[in-house]
């Protein structure tokens, strides 16, 4: 254990710099949203606008950060690799730093944006705003990390690949690879049975947001939060987990055992 | 410092000669304690394992003796050290006088010359 | 200690190594000469459990090699890549948490015979200095396996002899074994136990140094250049 957070302090400086980009990144865009709204009239549609698109953004944060630890990792794999440890412990560090720094710069996002709408939204009532806020926390952390070990799994892939081969080639295979393996995922989800075995547990949840829409009505934008009743099930849920845990460790078993120095 | 061997004569002999002069000068005494393996390593910049069959080999000899947990000593044996600086005067003559022999020189001639060198002090006695 | 049995390695269709066996014993410094390209890094890769032979079997100790065996195998790359910021410090610490037998002090100790300071930036040190830190790290542990690959390429003759000091100084030979490659035998010739010697793959020579001297009344590097003749 005691190895284990040594190596995530580590990941934590290795990781730093993706951490601040976004950050920076992330405040720029709403700043700038605000200067732009303010030029043109309209800055709380256009905050949200901003809002919205970190947001979608943010759910590749774990990816991007995934992609720029392991390629550094990738240029000095004799130490990364030289280790007792296990790979699912090397890559669990990296995953789990990745989502320390993605809650980090949510949060931090997330909560200028609600001091901003309370102050200057009056168009959103407080339960819509945590709504909002609940469902984005919801959508962008599990869509997050089904990502990121989707992408470990296929680096793993190319990794192996470039192994025989030079580097373009791995990735169009991999990409190919990536896509057939998308469709064929796809297919047996849709299948008759396999709908019938994991369409389970459903669960309501009322007045969930599905969408915006917005209006110019007086000279004001006004923006509705079109409602419905969904219904999520718990079995596409562990459907997804299970899968995930099974990408995760094939992964480690390819760096175990198929990728050289 | 790599220079300090000759690099086609095995260093671990090489170890024992130098160890051998520094008896025979005066430099180590009977019942002097050696450097220890591996201060004598890295002094002379060799493999610990090198001085450990030097001392070894210096022990068959009955030069040295290593006293369990103490470290390895110059023997008091002052007959085994007395034959030391005898064979090495042996050896160097013999040296000497092969060398001579082979440019032809007679037995007279060397030992005329040796005795005129010696007189004349043109080499210091150290 | 280390054994290779019957070990081939191909990259793709490349032969690296070809059919080799070799048994290293325990407390010897052993170098593995051979020219660029000849197989001495992949050696030392398949022995550390970085790379996996295409057929045939090493153990370490007796256990089959993994990478798992990074327990018991300290290996110094011949890559100068490292966390750049890293301080030395940082480095010796990290070390220390990643390895059980990492003696932190006997670091330390080695930190200061190299002259390294614990607050440098490894970004900000020299080629030759990093080199230093990089023994620091590998001979900082008291695994029973060291594994040096090119320790002195490309560094100037100071940092080499120093390493060749630390190398005297801080290696525990009654415990622990060394494989040190390189192409400059020069450098080491008055520190090793043995030698072997690897041309396009194949192991053509395993002898004790000074057996060579004492027999063949040669030094290392004419003999060398017999057998590579």
């Amino acid at each position: 254990m005691g190895a284990w957070l040594a190596l995530t302090k580590k990941e934590f400086r290795l990781g730093f710099p993706v951490f601040i980009t976004a950050l920076i990144l992330y405040a720029g865009m709403m700043v700038g949203a605000y200067f732009l709204g303010k030029q043109i009239d309209h800055e709380e549609a256009l905050i949200l606008m901003a809002f919205m698109f970190v947001m979608g953004v943010h759910i590749l944060f774990l990816v991007f950060y995934l992609h720029y630890t392991l390629s550094s990792e990738r240029k000095r794999l004799h130490l990364w690799l030289h280790t007792p440890m296990s790979i699912a412990g090397l890559l669990l560090s990296k995953l789990f730093t990745g989502i320390v720094f993605m809650a980090v710069t949510f949060v931090v996002t997330l909560s200028a944006s609600s001091l901003f709408f309370n102050q200057n939204i009056d168009f959103f009532n407080e339960q819509t705003i945590y709504n909002i806020m609940g469902l984005s926390t919801a959508v962008v952390f599990n869509g997050a990390i089904w990502l990121a070990v989707t992408f470990i799994f296929f680096w793993s892939i190319f990794l192996t690949f470039s192994q025989q081969m030079n580097d373009f080639l791995s990735f169009i295979l991999t990409f190919m690879l990536f896509l057939i393996t998308g469709w064929v995922y796809g297919l047996i989800t849709s299948m008759g049975f396999v709908e019938t075995i994991t369409t389970w547990g459903p669960i309501r949840v009322d007045d969930i947001i599905v969408g915006f829409e917005f209006g110019y009505m007086d000279n004001a934008f006004e923006a509705n939060t079109l409602s419905e009743a969904s219904i999520f099930y718990i079995g596409h849920f562990i459907r997804d987990l299970i899968v995930s845990i099974i990408m995760f460790f094939a992964a480690c078993w390819m760096i175990d055992r198929k990728v050289e120095v | 410092m790599a220079d300090l061997f000759h690099s086609s004569k095995p260093i671990y002999e090489q170890i024992a000669e130098l160890i051998k002069k520094q008896i025979i000068r005066g430099e180590l005494h009977a019942g002097d304690k050696l450097p220890s393996v591996r201060e004598m390593a890295i002094e002379v910049n060799v493999n610990p394992n090198t001085v450990q069959r030097t001392y070894r080999e210096l022990e068959s000899m009955e030069i040295v003796q290593s006293k369990r947990g103490q470290g390895t000593f110059v023997t008091g044996n002052t007959a085994v050290l007395a034959a030391i600086r005898e064979e090495m005067k042996a050896e160097i003559l013999q040296n000497f006088t092969r060398q001579m022999y082979e440019m032809g020189y007679s037995k007279e001639e060397i030992t005329r010359g040796l005795a005129n060198f010696l007189d004349e002090g043109s080499i210091r006695d150290d | 200690m280390i054994k290779l049995t019957d070990v081939t390695k191909k990259y793709g269709t490349k032969r690296a190594l070809e059919d080799v066996n070799l048994t290293l014993s325990k407390g010897k410094l052993i170098g593995l000469v051979g020219e660029n390209g000849s197989g001495k890094s992949t050696t030392l890769k398949l022995i550390a459990g970085l790379n996996h032979p295409t057929c045939g079997d090493i153990t370490v100790n007796g256990e089959k090699v993994t990478r798992k065996i990074a327990s018991s195998v300290s290996y110094l790359s011949e890559l100068d890549e490292y966390y750049r910021f890293f301080t030395v410090k940082d480095a010796i610490e990290f070390q220390a948490s990643q390895f059980v037998d990492f003696d932190i002090e006997k670091a330390y100790e080695i930190m200061k015979f190299m002259k390294l300071e614990p607050q440098q930036k490894l970004k900000h040190l020299s080629k030759g200095n990093r080199s230093r830190v990089k023994i620091v790290l590998t001979l900082g542990r008291n695994a029973p396996v060291v594994l040096m690959d090119e320790p002195f390429s490309g560094l100037d003759p100071m940092v080499r002899n120093s390493i060749v000091k630390g190398l005297i100084s801080f290696v525990d030979l009654d415990k622990q074994l060394v494989l040190i490659t390189t192409h400059e035998i020069r450098e080491v010739e008055n520190i090793l136990d043995e030698i072997v010697a690897i041309r396009d793959g194949y192991i053509i020579a395993h002898h004790n140094v000074d057996d060579i001297r004492k027999e063949n009344k040669q030094s290392i590097v004419d003999w060398m250049t017999e057998i590579y003749a």
